[in-house]
């Protein structure tokens, strides 16, 4: 069995197909997993609900939106630790995978991931290696609004069988556009553009900067976090992401944040203000889209339907301005958490060659502009460091294209080839993937012609290739490594040591959630309340750690009737 | 109409050659299901590029006429705009602009349309704001080298990419001058008399000269947009502070009627104003020299560290010698282009190899001005502005070590 993963910034989702999409529910029995990692005082690992409780009452021991760093070289430090954004992806992969293999009562060795379609080469890298490191094989990362339209597509045979479809994908961190076409079973993607780093997280740090504006609360030093400031921080988080869900609902939110005294501060955040912070998140919507129309040739008014996906399209602000910007209302026939999810679901079906899916062809394209940096002469002189494109964007993939290129000057003995990823002119302002250098036989530069091939897969991962045609000499490379990626000895000694780190098992996870959600409250309250829950959270811990059953479920009833007294619904 | 290679991409779909689009689509789905990009990589990339090939030729020449309504509303734009900037209200053409883009849905016809005609009726205009400007290339993604721009006209793309080159250097320069080892920057946007003071005040930091030269290059590769921007004199007076003050002396020595202390100050007397502009011009000449003492320099080092290797087209020296002599052959080119006369240095490079010194004047009649020859051919020549009136030159023979006479050049002398 093939599992669909939607590995997102907030929250994660696993899906499979049997004749039709299963989401899976976690041990919880939700389907939606946060994206949340924390270590816990045993050096276990904690996975979902659980440890974003944990996020508040211990910030240093816990790590959310790591989605963000993948592909960097970025360490986060959890404790004495310090983890790599993959790494801490593959403990929320690891947990998935248990839920999946829970569910369906035999063990899963093969995942699809969804990355958002703006993700670059080394950030799908570094996704493939966090389903690696959780020991699935990864053949293929999808893209998440592709993953949607597959969703859509095949959910609503009537609605969405034919026609131009824009796909507007706006999740915890990130923003994706695609424009597609779906007729006969095929799924053709015209052009796809994006945001990576626009989402759900902007808008909620656009309220928390507002609150500490209005509050004159100061600003945390990054380079010097004191333990208190990092609760506070993460406790207006949370609040500011409750007011802005709450926004949806009513027209304004009183945003109340305890400091660490005990003493509170207060704001009335109403709908007006909040538009006012989202507008210019709202503005970085506009160019993605325009890109996507643009590219792929296809007017507004030519859409058969613009579909909202992503949580953070739960917004009635995000809603609003789509409908602006396209003139219609978008669909929202299916739940944007989970739609991408359901994509994923579908490509492991296809991956699996279901018979229910034999007629569905999917076709997609490479998200950027791949090239080379050249140097051009023209009538202001040599300028170096331009970029020559290879591939261009939105080139339906797998593709293999070729460019001809000379040596800058005559009896040159060497060339370098500098890979780059981006739109703009200069290759200073793109992204670099890796050079190599091409030996020649000094000639002529005239006489000397280089073919520079460029193979991109439907994974979008890259190989180049550079040959001196007079020589017959050629050099290969293969992008496989994200920046200061970690390799050999290192590699292995890093696996090893991932490994050695235990997950808390599925068992457990109601009771790890009533724990750090009794500690959050245990955190929030003052005096007799406070000693009275600590003690209750003592009997609780040890319970646990005896691993009595009757014990434990005697316990748990008994700190879960207590939190609701003191004004927490343990559900909740 | 279908050629041979196209039969076979016919071939490649499984049917007849057709004008019928639809079905060269339906076509290409049907394949699909057998050669899928998953299922048979290298079978799919044939179809696709057949596809391809195809559906180009289906679609020839069947781009869309503009949209009337966004043309209108284009032209109605420009001209608001224009009106705007002749009452001065810069604040007011950035609220229009952005509220006639804000009230057109992204990827419609009728913005495709105003962006088509801001690009051919402002985009080039060199009093554009750098603040409108940036707001149309924002609006537009006109950064983006396959903005669409770029596949209906790639050439105006380009130089409006170099535009954008331009702007983000004055940003960049703004920027260093503003930071605390910036002084070369603030001087190079200092008006000539803060220039002056400044330079009195603490003169040029110890390491400023290769700073102004680097400075001066960059300027040199986006003067076309903003070279305007700077005080001309205040560029020369950077020029003579790097390069040290022309060199009077030698001409002299050559037996000559001694010339004039320095070009701006032989210009008879003339009202303030035209003063200023006209040391905008001799600033425009000042930068061509560093320019040429600066690709000379660079040919110097393209020897030794083996970079650059432009051909040699000079001519001989035993060729070059007499021509330099012939009264009948100029040793500088003008020709009219649409800004202006350009000034093209292009005749005496070719001679360079006869010339042993070089001196040059703008609207004075003893030119005092010593200038680089470069080594190799490099594009020197600039858009005089209307108060070059005339230029004068001289040069030392490097056959017989003698001073020629004082050729002149009319430049907008006797013009409209």
């Amino acid at each position: 069995m093939i599992i669909g993963i939607d590995l997102g910034t907030t929250n994660s989702l696993v899906g499979l197909w049997r004749d039709g999409v299963e989401l899976v529910p976690n041990a919880l029995g939700a389907l939606l997993t946060p994206s949340v990692v924390s270590l816990d005082s045993n050096g276990a690992i904690l996975v979902g609900a659980a440890a974003q409780e944990r996020l508040c009452t211990h910030p240093s021991l816990t790590a959310g939106a790591f989605k963000r760093y993948m592909g960097t070289p970025r360490q986060i430090q959890l404790g004495a630790q310090s983890f790599r954004a993959e790494e801490l992806a593959s403990f929320v992969v690891r947990a998935l995978r248990a839920d999946a293999e829970a569910y369906l009562g035999e063990a899963v060795h093969e995942a699809i991931i969804t990355v958002p379609a703006y993700f670059s080469d080394a950030q799908r890298r570094a996704t493939r290696l966090a389903g690696e490191l959780a020991g699935l094989k990864v053949d293929r990362v999808l893209n998440e609004p592709t993953a949607a339209a597959l969703a859509y597509g095949l959910s609503n045979a009537e609605a969405l069988a034919n026609g131009s479809v824009l796909v507007f994908d706006l999740g915890g961190g990130t923003f994706d556009v695609s424009v597609l076409d779906i007729h006969d079973g095929v799924v053709e993607v015209r052009a796809t553009a994006g945001d990576n780093f626009l989402g759900g997280e902007d808008f909620d740090n656009a309220i928390a900067n507002w609150f500490r504006l209005q509050t004159h609360l100061p600003t945390p030093d990054p380079l010097d976090p004191n333990p208190d400031a990092l609760v506070i921080a993460a406790r207006l988080k949370r609040v500011a992401e409750a007011a802005k869900r709450r926004l949806g609902l009513q027209p304004d939110v009183l945003m109340t944040l305890q400091l660490a005294d005990g003493a509170t501060v207060q704001a009335l955040l109403t709908t007006d203000i909040f538009a006012r912070l989202a507008e210019p998140l709202l503005e970085r919507l506009r160019r993605p889209i325009a890109r996507a129309l643009t590219d792929s040739r296809i007017r507004t008014d030519q859409l058969a339907h613009v579909v909202l996906a992503g949580g953070a399209t739960r917004m009635p602000l995000i809603r609003r301005e789509a409908a602006r910007l396209f003139g219609r209302l978008p669909l929202q026939h299916l739940n944007p958490d989970e739609v991408v999810g359901r994509g994923a679901a579908v490509q492991a079906g296809l991956k699996m060659r279901s018979a229910s899916l034999e007629d569905v062809v999917l076709t997609d394209v490479a998200p950027y502009t791949l090239g080379i940096a050249v140097t051009e002469v023209g009538p202001q002189g040599r300028m170096p460091g331009r970029m020559l494109p290879v591939i261009e964007r939105n080139t339906v993939v797998p593709v293999s294209r070729m460019q001809d290129v000379s040596p800058s000057r005559d009896f040159q003995r060497q060339v370098s080839v500098d890979i780059f990823q981006g739109e703009s002119r200069l290759v200073k302002d793109n992204i670099a993937l890796g050079s190599f250098d091409l030996n020649l036989a000094p000639r002529r530069k005239h006489e000397q012609t280089i073919e520079v091939r460029f193979t991109y897969d439907i994974n979008g991962i890259l190989e180049v290739t550079a040959k001196a045609q007079a020589d017959g000499s050629s050099e290969r490379i293969v992008i496989r490594h994200g920046p200061d990626a970690p390799q050999g000895h290192d590699a292995e000694a890093r696996l090893a040591m991932l490994a050695a780190l235990k997950i808390s098992p599925r068992e457990s996870a109601t009771n790890r959630l009533l724990l750090a959600r009794a500690e959050r409250l245990f955190e929030s309250l003052l005096g007799r309340a406070r000693d009275e829950l600590g003690t209750a959270i003592d009997s609780f811990d040890t319970a646990l750690h005896q691993q009595e059953t009757t014990l434990v479920v005697e316990e748990a009833r008994a700190l879960a009737a207590l939190m609701a007294r003191l004004g927490m619904d343990h559900g909740s | 109409m279908t050629s041979p290679p196209l039969l076979a991409d016919w071939a490649t779909l499984g049917i007849a050659p057709t004008q019928d689009i639809d079905a060269l689509r339906s076509a290409y789905r049907a394949r699909l299901k057998v050669v899928g990009p998953e299922s048979d990589p290298d079978g799919f990339q044939q179809l696709r590029q057949a596809y391809e090939r195809l559906l180009a030729l289906l679609q020839q020449g069947g781009a869309p006429p503009a949209d009337e309504v966004g043309v209108a509303t284009g032209q109605t734009l420009v001209d608001a705009l224009r009106a705007l900037r002749f009452a001065g209200d810069g604040a007011g053409a950035l609220a229009l602009i952005q509220t006639t883009l804000d009230a057109h849905l992204p990827g419609s016809a009728e913005l495709e349309a105003i962006e088509d005609a801001l690009m051919n009726q402002l985009a080039f205009d060199r009093r554009l704001s750098p603040q409108l400007f940036g707001l149309l290339v924002d609006h537009f993604d006109w950064r983006d080298m396959q903005a669409r721009l770029a596949q209906v006209d790639p050439e105006r793309h380009a130089a409006l990419l170099d535009r954008i080159g331009g702007e983000d250097w004055m940003v960049e320069l703004a920027r260093a001058a503003s930071e605390p080892d910036g002084q070369v920057a603030a001087l190079m946007l200092a008006s000539h008399t803060q220039a002056l003071a400044m330079l009195k005040a603490t003169g040029l930091k110890p390491d400023g000269a290769a700073e102004v030269r680097a400075r001066f290059e960059e300027l040199l590769t986006h003067a076309p947009f903003v070279l305007g921007r700077f005080d001309g004199a205040t560029l020369a007076l950077l020029r003579e502070a790097v390069e040290g003050p022309p060199l009077l002396g030698e001409s002299v020595r050559a037996g000559q009627p001694a010339p004039a202390a320095e070009a701006s100050n032989g210009i008879p007397a003339v009202s303030k104003q035209n003063r200023l502009r006209i040391r905008w011009g001799v600033a425009a000449i000042a930068l061509a020299l560093v320019g040429g003492r600066m690709f000379w320099k660079s040919g110097n080092a393209a020897r030794s560290g083996g970079n650059a290797n432009l051909p040699d087209t000079s001519l001989a020296f035993s060729v070059a010698a007499p021509m330099l002599k012939d009264p009948t052959k100029p040793w500088l080119a003008t020709r009219t282009e649409p800004g202006g006369i350009f000034v093209d240095w292009a005749p005496i490079m070719t001679m360079r190899q006869a010339v042993a010194d070089l001196r040059i004047g703008v609207n004075v009649d003893e030119p005092a001005t010593a200038m680089a020859l470069p080594q190799w051919d490099a594009p020197i020549g600039f858009v005089a502005p209307k108060d070059i009136r005339y230029i004068t030159m001289r040069l030392r023979y490097k056959a017989d070590g003698q001073w020629s006479e004082v050729r002149r050049y009319p430049i907008w002398e006797g013009r409209p």
